[in-house]
């Protein structure tokens, strides 16, 4: 792939970011059932440290 | 606490045949198709023939369990919901056509892509919306259409459900 230098808001960084994460997503489909139950196994150990938004929370 | 344990466990308790079988639905089973989906809790079909025992195997799971939220069975750390396969026909039946497989070192069944297909058509909330979509590309639509067949409501419930997500082309 050419490497070029891209400014953030260009239209071909974005379609090429889509594009490379959508390959990324259908790896990640692909994966096998062991590196799944893995993942899962780590997002669901995780999970605790997920910030949860609160709507009276104090932002001063 | 994991699915992983979780699974570790559950193998233990065929292997001592306090249940004497069972198959995995629901997210877990549906990653095995798609994308992984982040679900906090791990639903099964135990194979079950009677009321009677239905009550002594979650009665036996609950002395095994960890604790219990609501439905729910504390296995290995994480809430496990077991259907019994005698409740409905088309648990029977995902239950008998569920696929083995492999992970780790670990042995499972789970679901078919068309068994989930059907089980998410019945909810049909969004989110099952979602997942239908993504199982399709994998399902076999002859089977799947046997399924529906022989599953459906007089209305036809299902069947128009999974025309209005794919098109005018299925069934």
């Amino acid at each position: 792939m050419k490497k070029a230098r891209l400014p953030a808001d260009s239209k071909s960084y974005t379609e090429l970011a889509f594009r490379e994460k959508e390959k990324w997503h259908q790896r990640r489909a692909k994966m096998s059932l062991t590196k799944k139950i893995e993942s899962l196994d780590r997002m669901l150990e995780m999970r605790k440290h997920i910030p949860r938004i609160s709507r009276d929370a104090d932002t001063n | 606490m994991s699915f992983t344990d979780a699974f570790r466990i559950l193998n233990g308790l065929k292997r001592r045949k306090i249940i004497k079988d069972y198959a995995v639905i629901g997210a877990i089973a549906a990653s095995a198709y798609m994308e992984a989906i982040f679900t906090e809790d791990l639903d099964v079909i135990v194979s079950i023939n009677s009321d009677e025992e239905y009550l002594r195997v979650f009665r036996r799971m609950g002395e095994v369990a960890e604790g219990q939220e609501g439905m729910h069975h504390i296995i290995g750390g994480v809430p496990v919901q077991m259907f019994p396969s005698n409740t409905k026909p088309l648990f029977q039946n995902t239950l008998d056509q569920a696929l083995p497989v492999k992970f780790g070192r670990l042995r499972s069944k789970f679901a078919s892509a068309e068994h989930l297909i059907l089980l998410y058509l019945e909810p049909f909330r969004e989110k099952d919306k979602l997942r239908i979509m993504n199982l399709m590309p994998n399902a076999d639509i002859p089977k799947l259409r046997g399924l529906i067949e022989r599953y459906d409501d007089e209305k036809g419930t299902l069947a128009r459900r999974l025309q209005e997500l794919h098109g005018t082309g299925f069934p």
